[in-house]
């Protein structure tokens, strides 16, 4: 529980952990969903060309 | 590797290839070292004397902040292949960096804003530091939003590289504005590795980190950039053979 509590600043240390966690996973994910909505994009313009 | 190979691997088709290849040779090794880093800084590494453990704000906020000016730099050297070689990958990549890079800056002011309560007693003041990061997160957007409002491809690969060479400016400001000027922001923690201000406990965490999050980085742009080559050669012969071998 000590780990956790960080000394009274867990709120503080935890929330810099979850806020970094949260932008890289953000990131990533639209990395890949861009890349498979372009993908999309593509087929369906080779399809009506 | 000699020019021949530079430009071979400048080419759309090469870079595309060569960025989705690359994208797990950068993400694997940068989600290892994360965690490691993570490890080390909120468990291994000791309290501070001072701070105890609020300190460890340390391994998000300086490895983002550092990242978030790398970011810019890269961008802005990206900008300016693209307006010497009229490069479409150079561009592109330029284009690719512009939203992690304002996530980082994001990150390195939020992070700072945490770690600034508890230990200042307020989390913003305008002092030269934090301004400065402030505006490199404006720069950021204003990249991506001067991107959104031109409709040109051309025009607006020009326009938003002009303003990420304009900003460059910024960097060393940011750099350095912790000595030109009396701010609340501490002095840099490992401006200089032989003689850094942590003890080596506390400094392999942030190490690792910093490259977790470099390698991380590069993982998520390999694929931002391949997305983005992909779109703008939608016309071409290797894009419509790519997406046949698909199906």
């Amino acid at each position: 529980m000590d780990m956790l509590s960080m000394g009274d600043y867990g709120l503080f240390v935890w929330s810099s952990f979850l806020i970094s966690f949260l932008v890289f996973l953000i990131n990533y994910i639209s990395a890949q969903r861009q890349f498979i909505s372009v993908l999309n994009e593509v087929k369906l313009h080779n399809e009506n060309e | 590797m000699n020019l021949k190979q530079i430009y071979k691997y400048g080419s759309p088709p090469n870079y595309f290839k060569l960025s989705l290849k690359a994208e797990n040779w950068f993400l694997i090794p940068g989600f290892v070292l994360i965690i490691i880093g993570c490890l080390g800084g909120l468990f291994i590494a000791p309290p501070d004397y001072q701070m105890g453990d609020a300190y460890r704000i340390i391994y998000f906020h300086v490895p983002s902040a550092y990242l978030s000016m790398s970011a810019y730099a890269y961008m802005a050297g990206a900008a300016l292949v693209g307006i010497v070689w009229r490069s479409n990958v150079a561009f592109s990549v330029a284009k690719s960096i512009a939203p992690f890079g304002a996530s980082l800056t994001f990150l390195a002011l939020v992070t700072g804003m945490l770690w600034g309560k508890p230990m200042w007693g307020t989390a913003w003041v305008w002092d030269a530091r934090l301004t400065s990061q402030f505006v490199l997160l404006l720069l950021f957007l204003g990249y991506i939003l001067l991107h959104l409002s031109i409709r040109e491809q051309r025009k607006a690969d020009l326009a938003t590289s002009v303003l990420a060479l304009v900003g460059v400016i910024n960097l060393p400001i940011i750099h350095y504005s912790v000595v030109w000027w009396s701010t609340l922001h501490q002095a840099s923690t490992i401006s200089k590795l032989s003689s850094p201000s942590i003890t080596g406990d506390m400094l392999w965490p942030l190490l690792v980190m910093i490259f977790g999050y470099g390698f991380f980085f590069w993982g998520v742009i390999c694929r931002v950039a391949a997305s983005e080559i992909l779109k703008r050669e939608k016309r071409s012969k290797w894009a419509k053979e790519y997406i046949k071998r698909l199906k």
